[in-house]
């Protein structure tokens, strides 16, 4: 469900009044327009884009032209090119975390502390959430969005067989079960594209223990440490009980639809909630909704959450560096960050701006209410090499090629190698 | 020659080696011809060789030296010799990588080539063989991602496959194609085989056509079965486009890349990479160019060895005339 035109405009235009205050950056020259050049790879978010570019054409006289590439490859390594040649976008999107590091070090990416600043001091963004985009002591993107990782599932179909939604693991272990028992997969896992793989890994590991998961992440235990290989045994006996799709099931936009539809639950990022609220016409809150996926350790006292944020940030050789920089301060401002949440229909940096979809509303206020524990997602969280290797070991490992031992010496392995290979190129 | 005889010796009407011999004077007074205007004839090719260079050689002398550098992402690269060679012949994926490849080799031998000839000579003389022929070749026309798009559709789990089995009651022949190690690298062959095929009748069919008719009017004569025929007389005429077949076929089979990447990407858990996908994968997926390219030369090597090798011996000029 998305908020009228008539209430979006009107929020915009009043808190643009309100926001233009604490406004920080270059002038805008009165009645000239400038155009930056946007690259992303988001392919089916250039009405998201556009709608942004509404709001910091009325905020700061820029428009955006965005520029999609159907093919994330080739978008970073035509990125990778253009720090070296400076011919490029104005503004690009990217990954944050560990992702972000090579562009840092080597001049994709301008250093934008002073638009974090100027965001953090008129609260349009939390300062938390800063330390995703910082290489060393500089920032260098801002959120695209921001998508918690909660467990979709239908609502109807959960009604039917009396279940609701699980507060412990034996309730959400019952439940696979008795969907299990009615010919339903319970739980989406692929291993299409190899990256899926890691999705139950960092769940179950921060469902079990989420400071285990910071540390294995940071390369302060081993993936041979006991702790984790008990992990790695939970996940084999929900994939030995056959919790789980088949390896090739694609799990977006109608395929998403279908498997939602037949009541199998999906673990995935909000941003593919327009799945199933527009591709699907299901009505969220009631015909599906998301919760967060209980712990396994009943010693926890919170919940833990993946959080993904993308990130956008400016070309450092770019020609327009300057207004680039005033564009992404407007951003984060309430009109575009509230066009934004109308138009995708997820969750948004700026905590002003509310939420309209049923769904994302309900499971923001449960993650605020509850203080659920944020933690980075597994595919920011580590050297490229090591995350993509890693995720081609785990596709093994649920496809029943691999036994716990084998993973976690292989990862152990190949944790060490890259690890090594990157302190080295990069320091610690 | 003797085929370039015969077949200009059917569009004359005779096989006479009169009109063979004015043909060869014509060609050699157009070489004098070309001697006299001397320097400026070759300033025409001047435009063409610049762009073969830029577009052909100098993206290959960039790999080479990319190859010997350790640049990866953004950064630019300094030179560290053979370092990139070493740890590929060292990186245990090499040799999954080359034992793909070599199902692949065969398996275009064995599907494509062999069920090509097969059709193509069947089909020949036959009423309607040009329809046949073009049924045949109407999977060509579709780019490979889109033929890959089509079988990953039939061979995933949830696919056609399983769905006809389950229909004919053999479930128990289920699986999941593209998941397990070896089906996933067979049913993309498979795919290949689908799409390719049609290619290498037409080019039999030509090779079939050049054969000249006495050779086979005589064998009929001698009493000659449909065995005997094929492999006595039409087998050993085909020498040619076969070289030119099995010498397409082997450097296609070595550069597969995009049935791959669009099916499996490689996987599950590189099972199913062949060079092509390891060189995409370490280049452009985790932006080692150096590594990566050093996987295109040894990719470029093979190729032009392999080709060299199936095409010099088919394409040797017989001693004629």
């Amino acid at each position: 469900m998305k908020m009228s035109s008539k209430k979006v405009a009107i929020a915009v235009v009043a808190s643009f009044a309100l926001t233009s205050v604490a406004y920080a950056g270059p002038a805008v020259a009165a009645g000239k327009t400038t155009t930056l050049n946007f690259y992303h790879d988001k392919k089916g978010w250039d009405e998201r884009f556009l709608a942004v570019s509404t709001a910091l054409k009325d905020g700061a006289n820029i428009k955006l032209k965005p520029s999609t590439f159907a093919d994330t490859t080739i978008y970073q390594n035509t990125l990778n090119q253009a720090a070296k040649t400076g011919k490029g976008p104005d503004l690009l999107t990217w990954w944050s975390g560990y992702r972000m590091v090579d562009g840092a070090k080597n001049g994709i990416f301008a250093d934008i502390s002073d638009v974090w600043a100027s965001a953090i001091k008129a609260g349009d963004v939390s300062a938390d959430l800063q330390k995703q985009f910082q290489v060393g002591n500089k920032t260098y993107g801002i959120p695209n969005g921001v998508s918690f990782w909660p467990m979709f599932y239908n609502k109807k179909i959960f009604a039917q067989y009396g279940l609701s939604v699980p507060k412990t693991w034996a309730e959400f272990i019952n439940i696979c079960d008795t969907l299990k028992a009615k010919g339903i997969t319970p739980l989406t896992a692929s291993v299409d594209g190899a990256w899926p793989a890691f999705i139950w890994f960092e769940q179950l590991l921060i469902s079990q223990d989420p400071k285990l998961y910071l540390d294995l992440t940071s390369n302060k235990i081993k993936y041979t440490d006991p702790k984790v290989k008990a992990v790695l045994q939970i996940w084999k006996d929900m994939i030995d009980k056959g919790y789980f799709t088949a390896g090739d099931t694609s799990f977006f936009g109608e395929a998403a639809v279908a498997l939602i539809n037949k009541g199998t639950m999906i673990p995935v990022g909000t941003w593919n909630n327009s799945a199933f609220s527009v591709t699907g016409g299901l009505v969220g809150g009631k015909d599906y909704d998301a919760f967060v996926i209980p712990n396994i350790n009943p010693a926890l006292k919170t919940q833990s959450i993946i959080v993904e944020a993308g990130a956008i940030g400016a070309l450092a050789k770019g020609k327009n560096l300057a207004q680039s920089k005033v564009a992404l301060r407007e951003w984060l401002k309430f009109p575009a960050q509230a066009m934004w949440a109308d138009v995708s229909g997820d969750g948004v940096p700026n905590p002003k701006v509310p939420v309209a979809d049923p769904v994302i509303k309900s499971l923001s206020k449960y993650v605020a209410t509850n203080h659920v524990n944020q933690v980075q997602r597994y595919w920011e969280s580590g050297p490229v090499p090591l995350i993509e290797n890693g995720c081609a070991i785990l596709s093994a490992f649920m496809l029943g090629k691999k036994t716990v031992d084998e993973v976690s010496t292989e990862m152990a392995a190949l944790s060490d190698k890259e690890w090594a290979a990157w302190t080295a190129k990069y320091g610690k | 020659m003797i085929q370039t005889e015969n077949k200009l010796g059917r569009l004359r009407g005779n096989t006479s080696r009169p009109s063979w011999l004015a043909f060869r004077g014509k060609l050699e007074n157009a070489k004098n011809q070309r001697r006299q205007e001397g320097f400026g004839t070759y300033l025409f090719l001047v435009p063409a060789t610049i762009g073969v260079l830029f577009v052909l050689l100098y993206p290959v002398l960039r790999t080479l030296w990319y190859s010997l550098t350790d640049t990866e992402g953004a950064g630019v690269g300094k030179f560290i010799g053979f370092h990139n060679y070493k740890t590929l012949i060292m990186d245990p994926i090499l040799l999954r990588t080359m034992s793909n490849v070599a199902i692949w080799t065969i398996g275009t031998m064995a599907l494509p080539v062999f069920l090509g000839l097969v059709i193509a000579y069947l089909a020949l003389g036959l009423k309607g063989s040009a329809i046949y022929r073009m049924i045949f070749l109407l999977p060509y026309v579709l780019s490979g991602v889109a033929v890959a798009s089509i079988w990953f559709h039939i061979f995933q789990t949830k696919g056609l496959v399983n769905q006809f089995l389950s229909s004919i009651g053999l479930e128990r022949y289920q699986q999941s194609w593209l998941l397990n190690y070896p089906q996933n690298t067979i049913a993309m062959i498979i795919a290949a085989t689908w799409s390719g095929t049609g290619l290498i009748v037409v080019l039999f069919t030509v090779g079939l056509q050049n054969i000249p008719l006495q050779t086979v009017e005589a064998a009929t004569l001698d009493g000659a079965n449909g065995w005997q025929m094929f492999r006595s007389i039409i087998w050993p005429q085909l020498k040619q486009i076969r070289a030119v077949v099995i010498g397409t076929a082997l450097a296609n089979s070595l550069r597969t890349f995009d049935i791959v990447w669009v099916m499996t990407q490689g996987g599950p858990s590189r099972t199913s990479e062949t060079l092509g996908v390891t060189m995409y994968r370490e280049s452009f997926l985790l932006n080692r160019y150096g590594y990566g390219a050093s996987i295109a030369v040894l990719l470029m090597v093979l190729v032009v060895s392999v080709s060299y090798l199936s095409l010099r011996g088919g394409l040797k000029r017989e001693n004629s005339l």
